[in-house]
C-alpha cells in the first residue's frame, strides 16, 4: 500500500483578538496509507477540523506542511474533495445539479456527466428526489447529496468532518451503512473527523487521536467487519475504547459514572 | 390556419410591408380623411394624433384579417377573464377579508374625517371628502392639460390640441374631461418614462458595479469608504445641482434616479455578497471550481434572496427621488401636478396624486416581485403565507396558561 496523505511536522497557530496566541495544532507527524479508513477522534476544539482544512488547502499551516502523494497541498482542489459538517448543498441548484458541480467544474463532458450523476444518486439512494429542490429533502437526505457530490467529483482521497454530526441517531447509523458500502466499493481513503467514539469504532481502520492539537496516539483497529453490537461489546473494542476515554482526559471511573 | 413554416414567414414579412404600406397610404391621402395630416416644415415632423391612431389601428388589424381563429380564441379568453372577474373578487374577499376590510375602514374613515375636522381658513378644506374630491378637485386637474414644447422626441411635433382643448390657454371654459384625464395620462407617463428609464439604467448598472468591485478584495477595501460616503449625499439635495449640472431635461433626470439608485444598489450588492455562507464557497472550493466559477454559480446565486430585497427597495427609492424631481423643478410629470395643488394650497389635488403615484408604485413593486421571483424559484416563497391566527392562538395559549397557574 502506497502512502496517499502525509503530515510532516504541522504547526497551525493562530492569534486571538485579545493577542493570545492558540496552538491548535502541534507538530503533528503522521501517513496514510492508500484505501484506509481513518478516523481523526479528540475533544472539540483541539484541532481535528483544523488538521482537516490544512488537508483540504482551506487553511495554511504556520509550519510544515500536508503531503497529497508527493506534492504538497497549497489549496483546495477536487483530487480531496469534503464532505462538510454544515449543510452546504447548494439550495439554488436541483439534486442532479448538485451532484453534477463538481464534474462541470472539471470540464466533463455532457455524457460522462450524465452518467457519473446517475450512478452516485443511485448509490446514495436519491435516483427519485434527482429533480427536487433540496428544500424538500430531509437533512439526512441533504448529507447524501453531499456525499454524492464529493464522490462524484472521483477523487481518490475523500474528506468528512463529522458530517453526520447533526443527524438522529437513526439517520446517521443509516448513512454509516451507506459510507462503508461506498468504501467497500471503491476503496477510496478516507479521512473522517469525529468526536463520537463509537462512531469512530464503526468506521475505522485507524484511530488518530488528537489532544490540545498533539497527535497522542494512533491505534489500529483491527475489529472484524461489519461492526455490529456484538463485535462493538467485544473486549477488544472495549479496550480501544478504554484507550481513547484514557488519552482523552477521562478515567474509567468518569466514564461510568455518566 | 396552416402552420407550416414559410407560411408563418409570410405572415411575418407581410406585417412589416403593411407597416410601411399603411404609412405611406395614409400620408399620400391627407386630402381624403382630412384630420389625419403630417406636414413637414423647418426640421419637424408635425404629426396629428388621428395619423397615429389610424395607423395603430391598421398595423394591428393585419393579424385580425389573416389569422381570424388565433384572434378569436384570444378574444374569447380575454372575454372569460372578464366574465370571471366578480367571481374572483368574491373569493378574494372570503378568503382575505383583512385587506377588503382594511380598505373599507381608510375610506370611510377619512370622509367620517373630513366632516370632523375643522374646515381651516384656505380655499380648499383641510381635510376634503371623497365627494369634494372626485365632483371639485378632480374635474379642476383638467387645467394641466397642457403641453409645453410638443412631445418631447426631436424633430417630432404631435398635435396635442388635437385630442382635446387645452384649458391652460383657452381658459376655464375649455375644461373637459377628457383634458382630466389626458393631464393624468401625460403627466403619469412623463413620470413613468423617466422613472423606467432611470431605474433599469440604475439598476443594471448598480448590481454590475457592485458583483465587479466585490470580486477583487483591493478594488472592495478602496471603494467602501467611498461608496458609502457617496450613499450618505442627501440626494434631495443634490436637486438644484442636478438642475444646474445637467440641466431640467429627461436626461438630468434620467442621470439623477440613475445615480441615486446605483449608489444604494452597490452598497447592497457588496453587503449581499459579503453574506454569502463561507460554507458554500469553501464547498464550491473542495470541489474542484475556480475562483471565477465560484463566483458566477456559487456567490452571485447566493447572494440573490438579500439582492432582492435590496432591488425592491430601491424601486421605491427611484419613485421617491422622481416625484421630489419633479416636485421641486420640472413642469411636468406627477410632481409637478402635486407642485400645483402647494401652490393652491388644494389638498384633494394632493389626495388624487397620491392615490395615482401609490398605484403606480405598488404596480412597479408587484411586478418587480414577479420578476425577481424568478431568480429565486429555489427559495421557498413564504411571503403573505403566515397564518396570523396560528400565531395569536399560540399567543392567546401561553397567556391562558399563566393566567391558570397564577
Amino acid at each position: 500500500m502506497s502512502r496517499v496523505v502525509s503530515f510532516e511536522g504541522l504547526w497551525c497557530v493562530f492569534e486571538h483578538r485579545s493577542g493570545q496566541l492558540v496552538h491548535a495544532l502541534q507538530d503533528v507527524t503522521f501517513d496514510v496509507t492508500s484505501g484506509e479508513f481513518v478516523c481523526v477522534v479528540g475533544r472539540s476544539g483541539h484541532g481535528k477540523t483544523t488538521l482537516l482544512r490544512v488537508l483540504a488547502g482551506l487553511q495554511p499551516p504556520t509550519a510544515g506542511h500536508a503531503k497529497l502523494g508527493d506534492e504538497v497541498v497549497t489549496g483546495p482542489g477536487a483530487d480531496r474533495a469534503m464532505v462538510f459538517q454544515q449543510d452546504t448543498v447548494f439550495p439554488w441548484l436541483h439534486v442532479r445539479e448538485n451532484v453534477e458541480f463538481g464534474l462541470r467544474a472539471l470540464n466533463k463532458p455532457a455524457d460522462e456527466r450524465v452518467r457519473t450523476t446517475d450512478y452516485w444518486l443511485e448509490a446514495v439512494g436519491l435516483t427519485d428526489f434527482a429533480d427536487s429542490w433540496p428544500r424538500e429533502l430531509s437533512g439526512g437526505m441533504r448529507k447524501r447529496v453531499a456525499l454524492a457530490s464529493a464522490m462524484a467529483v472521483g477523487s481518490d482521497v475523500i474528506l468528512m468532518d463529522e458530517p453526520f454530526g447533526s443527524l438522529d441517531y437513526f439517520t446517521r447509523r443509516n448513512l454509516h451503512d451507506v459510507l462503508l458500502e461506498l468504501w467497500k466499493e471503491t476503496r477510496k481513503t478516507v479521512f473522517f473527523v469525529t468526536h463520537d467514539i463509537e462512531e469512530a469504532l464503526i468506521l475505522a481502520d485507524r484511530v488518530i487521536l488528537l489532544a490540545e492539537g498533539r497527535l497522542v496516539d494512533d491505534i489500529p483497529v483491527t475489529l472484524p467487519r461489519p461492526r455490529d453490537e456484538d463485535v462493538r461489546a467485544s473486549d477488544a473494542a472495549v479496550n480501544i475504547t478504554k484507550v481513547i476515554l484514557e488519552h482523552l482526559g477521562i478515567t474509567e471511573e468518569e466514564a461510568t459514572r455518566v | 390556419m396552416n402552420r407550416s413554416p414559410s407560411l408563418h414567414r409570410i405572415f411575418w414579412v407581410g406585417w412589416l410591408v403593411w407597416f410601411f404600406l399603411s404609412a405611406a397610404l395614409l400620408a399620400l391621402l391627407p386630402d381624403s380623411l382630412g384630420f389625419v395630416t403630417w406636414t413637414y416644415g423647418d426640421g419637424a415632423l408635425s404629426v396629428t394624433w388621428s395619423f397615429l391612431v389610424f395607423w395603430i389601428i391598421l398595423f394591428w388589424i393585419w393579424p385580425f384579417a389573416f389569422r381570424f381563429s388565433g384572434s378569436v380564441g384570444a378574444a374569447a379568453k380575454i372575454g372569460r377573464a372578464i366574465q370571471g372577474a366578480p367571481r374572483r373578487l368574491f373569493r378574494a374577499m372570503r378568503t382575505n377579508p383583512l385587506f377588503f376590510i382594511t380598505w373599507a375602514v381608510l375610506l370611510v374613515g377619512w370622509q367620517v374625517a373630513s366632516y370632523v375636522a375643522p374646515p381651516g381658513t384656505l380655499e380648499h378644506p383641510l381635510v376634503p371628502g371623497w365627494d369634494y374630491v372626485l365632483r371639485v378637485a378632480l374635474p379642476r386637474m383638467a387645467g394641466d392639460w397642457y403641453v409645453p414644447g410638443g412631445f418631447p422626441l426631436p424633430g417630432v411635433t404631435l398635435l396635442f390640441d388635437q385630442l382635446a382643448p387645452f384649458p391652460a390657454i383657452l381658459g376655464e371654459e375649455a375644461r373637459t374631461w377628457p383634458a382630466v384625464f389626458l393631464a393624468l395620462g401625460f403627466h403619469s407617463f412623463m413620470t413613468l418614462s423617466r422613472l423606467v428609464l432611470g431605474l433599469s439604467i440604475g439598476l443594471l448598472a448598480g448590481i454590475t458595479t457592485g458583483l465587479i468591485i466585490s470580486y477583487w478584495s483591493v478594488l472592495r477595501q478602496i471603494s467602501w469608504t467611498s461608496m458609502n460616503f457617496l450613499r450618505m449625499i442627501p440626494l434631495l439635495a443634490a436637486i438644484p445641482w442636478m438642475q444646474v449640472a445637467l440641466g431640467a431635461t429627461l436626461r438630468g433626470l434620467t442621470t439623477f434616479i440613475a445615480f441615486g439608485v446605483w449608489v444604494v444598489l452597490v452598497v447592497a450588492t457588496m453587503n449581499s455578497v459579503a453574506n454569502v455562507p463561507d460554507r458554500y464557497i469553501e464547498s464550491a472550493r473542495t470541489l474542484g471550481a475556480s475562483r471565477l466559477r465560484t463566483y458566477f454559480k456559487v456567490i452571485i446565486p447566493g447572494s440573490m434572496p438579500e439582492l432582492r430585497t435590496a432591488l425592491l427597495l430601491s424601486a421605491g427609492l427611484g419613485w421617491s427621488l422622481t416625484i421630489a424631481a419633479e416636485f421641486l423643478g420640472f413642469p411636468t410629470g406627477l410632481g409637478y401636478m402635486a407642485s400645483i395643488a402647494v401652490q393652491e394650497t388644494n389638498t384633494a389635488r394632493l389626495v388624487i396624486v397620491a392615490i395615482v403615484v401609490a398605484v403606480y408604485s405598488l404596480l412597479t413593486f408587484y411586478l418587480l416581485n414577479e420578476m425577481f421571483k424568478r431568480l429565486v424559484s429555489w427559495m421557498p416563497q413564504r411571503t403573505g403565507q403566515t397564518d396570523i391566527s396560528k400565531v395569536a392562538g399560540a399567543a392567546g395559549a401561553a397567556r391562558a396558561e399563566t393566567i391558570h397557574e397564577g
